[in-house]
């Protein structure tokens, strides 16, 4: 499976949303974004693997841990 | 070299413990990028030690987002921080008779917003009245109250769950200053329906100065409350840089500039150390020497105790008979006592004790004061009085 990135508001939801989805045995880890890659400019994304992106961002989601966008 | 003796531990704990020093080594020497700006392996080393920070302090105060603690310098910052985002502007404020000048001032200067102020007053040992005073002060625009939990100056103890439940009943918002008490009493928000909690981490958490942080109960994550809000601080902080306006969710709502990793990392050395010890044997040891302190000086004729009938606490307050508060500390310095003397930047405090114009002398015990120490402290005062 590919490997795919969600957007998170900053640093912290993304240090937040890593340590969940690794709870969870979904294996994730933190990248900077390109100010291109999102509409507001610099922020943080988890890129995630072996799982299909809709079902994390929606363990996500349920967690209340708000992500801004799905960038790919 | 000669044994210093610190007695001033409420206005910043002193020595740490070696776990705090040592974090800040490691911290300076391993890791130290900016948090939240880059994508390296220091940055993001950097934003987990804080985040770890976020989490430790989450749990120890009883919220469940991590993300609702924001660290400031100090307890100033952060009740700045949170009087402004919390208060309706141009409504009315309630405060205690207790309050540090972060708390006093900071209210006063809300009048250019058009809102107003009054004062409760505390009853030393008597809940019951002081409650009935801050309900008598309560009008149908008072929109927040804000009090200390622990007096700065003595042991004067506020009963801040009660008065939460007051507050929650009548849909006031309540901030707490909880400079003196962090680390020594047990604080929930979600218990004693505090809105936010302000604390320093440089006193009973035993981090480094530079160190301080406001709690923000759960329900202000929701975008809702924080787009009413003007933020405190502008600046960067790593999010959403294209946009103009700060971000509308915590903590960079209220988070601007670099944050100190180093001593955040210490802080969180701070907060394990407070929990490993626990609040009850923390909570022994400073009662233990206050009792002791109170015993000698209770024995020395011309020395007045300010509020003798209180529980002990991590703090007496006297003055001697003859002497300014200054002299007396002046003394002790001699004998590398360390206390603190004059108005501990509390005037209010100070008038309620009628010692507005000659100060007091206040000594403050952290866990690492010793019963021996209090003998020094003793025979160093007789040699004065």
């Amino acid at each position: 499976m590919s490997k795919s990135l969600i957007a998170l508001s900053s640093v912290n939801y993304a240090i937040k949303g890593e340590r969940y989805l690794k709870g969870k045995g979904i294996n994730c880890n933190i990248v900077k974004l390109q100010p291109t890659e999102t509409k507001k400019g610099c922020a943080y994304g988890l890129e995630i693997r072996n799982i299909d992106l809709s079902a994390a961002a929606a363990l996500l989601n349920n967690a209340g841990i708000p992500y801004s966008e799905i960038v790919r | 070299m000669k044994h210093l003796i610190y007695f001033d531990n409420a206005a910043t704990t002193f020595p740490k413990p070696i776990s705090v020093v040592r974090a800040v080594e490691h911290c300076m020497e391993d890791y130290c990028g900016n948090p939240g700006r880059s994508g390296h392996r220091l940055s993001l080393e950097a934003s987990r030690k804080i985040y770890d920070c976020r989490e430790l302090l989450s749990d120890m105060f009883g919220i469940s987002s991590p993300t609702n603690i924001v660290f400031t310098m100090n307890t100033t910052y952060a009740l700045n921080i949170a009087i402004n985002a919390l208060l309706t502007k141009g409504s009315h404020i309630l405060i205690s008779d207790l309050e540090h000048n972060s708390v006093l001032r900071t209210v006063a200067s809300q009048k250019r917003n058009g809102s107003s102020y009054d004062i409760f007053k505390v009853y030393p040992g008597n809940d019951e009245a002081t409650l009935r005073s801050l309900k008598s002060k309560l009008r149908p625009d008072t929109s927040l109250v804000v009090c200390t939990h622990q007096s700065n100056i003595c042991g004067v103890r506020l009963p801040i769950e009660k008065i939460g439940k007051i507050c929650n009943a009548r849909r006031i918002r309540f901030i707490v200053d909880a400079a003196q008490s962090a680390g020594y009493h047990p604080i929930r928000l979600d218990r004693c329906h505090i809105d936010a909690v302000c604390c320093p981490g440089h006193k009973g958490l035993y981090g480094p100065q530079g160190t301080g942080f406001a709690v923000f109960s759960d329900k202000y994550s929701a975008p809702e409350f924080l787009n009413t809000t003007l933020p405190f601080l502008y600046g960067g902080n790593g999010v959403n840089s294209a946009d103009i306006e700060m971000p509308d969710f915590l903590p960079e709502r209220f988070e601007a500039g670099t944050l100190p990793t180093p001593a955040i990392a210490g802080l969180c050395e701070g907060i394990k150390f407070v929990n490993n010890q626990t609040y009850k044997k923390i909570a022994y040891h400073s009662n233990q020497l206050y009792q002791r302190a109170f015993d000698m000086l209770s024995s020395m004729k011309n020395v007045r105790i300010y509020y003798p009938f209180l529980l002990p606490s991590s703090t007496i307050l006297f003055n001697a008979d003859g002497y300014s508060s200054d002299y007396v500390a002046d003394h002790l310095n001699k004998y590398d006592i360390c206390v603190r003397s004059g108005l501990h930047c509390a005037p209010l405090a100070h008038k309620k004790l009628n010692t507005l114009k000659c100060g007091a002398v206040r000594v403050s015990y952290s866990f690492f004061n010793t019963q021996e120490e209090n003998e020094q402290f003793y025979r160093a005062l007789k040699s004065l009085i």
